[in-house]
């Protein structure tokens, strides 16, 4: 794929094509040419220009919207026992950014946890993401009845372009941000690494997903506490 | 009057908190008319309040405001308050100097706001003020509860 033709894509789809990695961009084209039925990459970017559902679909293939802290129980039991331990033990609000929030549910389950620990009239929680109809999902949910009302009355949502936009205005004691930098390149992922560090407040913890790792935390300013979090060190 | 978790559809009867129901009257859903030029930010505050069964409308920005606030005549107004043109300030101002317009509730949607923008959009009669961005259970509470008062 040539990179006028890229960059044709990326404003028919309106995600920045470019800062993802080139074979899962081309997973993506593949699939939508097979599930559209298009014969080649040119008349992808019109197509998605002239129908929304489709575009959507593209979006989602892209942006993967997938939220597995539910089933990653080793991540919850690391929260549950050790990182928010940490954070809260000294009385103050506990400000959180989930990073890439998709539909919501992470963060949301991650609010009951604070709920069950007596700390969610302290907490804060933003989520944010790319794709709109994930927000919109995001919403749905904390308006939904089955969470209690103090848990979902801490729930916020924001449009962001973490490649284009940056981290919102913090400081963060949590940051999470769990498999979304694994669908992008080596240079677009260095620089989502130092938004994220740079959006902890000092002593600050950013989650990773269980198959993440920094390459050097130390040049962030951050140090390991666990498997795939890593704390902000004091400046 | 609690509208909260009501799904006002019309024709369909309304069973209100005190057991009466809406049966045989046809129930007309009350009117809200989300202002901002951001497109995202529109379809956010759609969500979060369509639960709710409102009668929702939006506008792009402070021209088109007026004119919908005109022709619609709704029960709650969500207004940006830093829409390009006309601002949502400017809109309000407009508004409330027309008399049918004088109780209407308004929440005013805004970012960082300074303390003199604030005071001017309190004095320009703003009910409410709900920080971008906001939470969509918060928001609901709040349209629910503007929209209970100015029924009473």
């Amino acid at each position: 794929m040539t990179p006028a033709a890229l960059e044709e894509l990326s404003r028919a789809s309106g995600l920045p094509l470019e800062a993802y990695r080139r074979s899962h961009v081309f997973r993506s084209v593949r699939r939508a040419l097979e599930r559209e039925h298009l014969i080649d990459q040119a008349s992808l970017a019109a197509y998605l220009r002239n129908d929304e559902a489709a575009c959507s679909r593209f979006r989602r293939s892209i942006a993967v919207s997938v939220s597995r802290m539910f089933r990653d129980p080793g991540q919850f039991e690391l929260l549950e026992h050790e990182l928010l331990p940490l954070l809260l033990a000294d009385g103050r609000e506990l400000t959180v950014w989930s990073a890439g929030c998709a539909d919501g549910s992470e963060l949301a389950s991650l609010a009951l946890l604070l709920d069950r620990l007596g700390a969610i009239e302290r907490a804060s929680l933003l989520g944010s993401d790319v794709l709109v109809e994930n927000l919109v999902a995001a919403t749905r949910l904390a308006r939904d009845g089955s969470l209690a009302a103090q848990v979902r009355s801490r729930l916020r949502w924001e449009h962001r372009d973490l490649v284009r936009d940056g981290a919102p205005e913090g400081p963060w004691r949590l940051v999470i941000c769990r498999n979304l930098a694994i669908y992008l390149n080596p240079e677009a992922k260095t620089a989502l690494h130092a938004t994220l560090a740079g959006a902890l407040a000092s002593d600050g913890v950013l989650l990773l997903g269980r198959s993440e790792r920094l390459s050097s935390p130390q040049a962030l300013g951050l140090e390991r506490v666990g498997a795939h979090a890593y704390r902000k060190v004091r400046g | 009057m609690r509208l909260g978790r009501l799904k006002l559809r019309p024709g369909r009867p309304i069973r209100w908190t005190n057991g009466q129901t809406t049966e045989g009257a046809s129930a007309v859903p009350p009117k809200v008319l989300i202002c901002d030029n951001e497109e995202i930010l529109r379809t956010l505050v759609r969500a979060a309040l369509e639960e709710d069964g409102y009668d929702l409308h939006e506008a792009r920005d402070g021209d088109e405001s007026l004119e919908l606030a005109r022709r619609l005549e709704p029960d709650l107004i969500v207004l940006d308050m830093m829409m390009p043109g006309r601002t949502g300030l400017e809109v309000l101002t407009e508004l409330r100097s027309e008399r049918r317009f004088a109780e209407t509730p308004v929440i005013m949607l805004t970012a960082r706001v300074q303390a003199g923008d604030r005071a001017a959009a309190e004095k320009a009669g703003v009910d409410h003020f709900v920080s971008k961005p906001f939470s969509p259970v918060e928001l609901g509470a709040l349209a629910e509860r503007l929209l209970a008062a100015a029924a009473r």
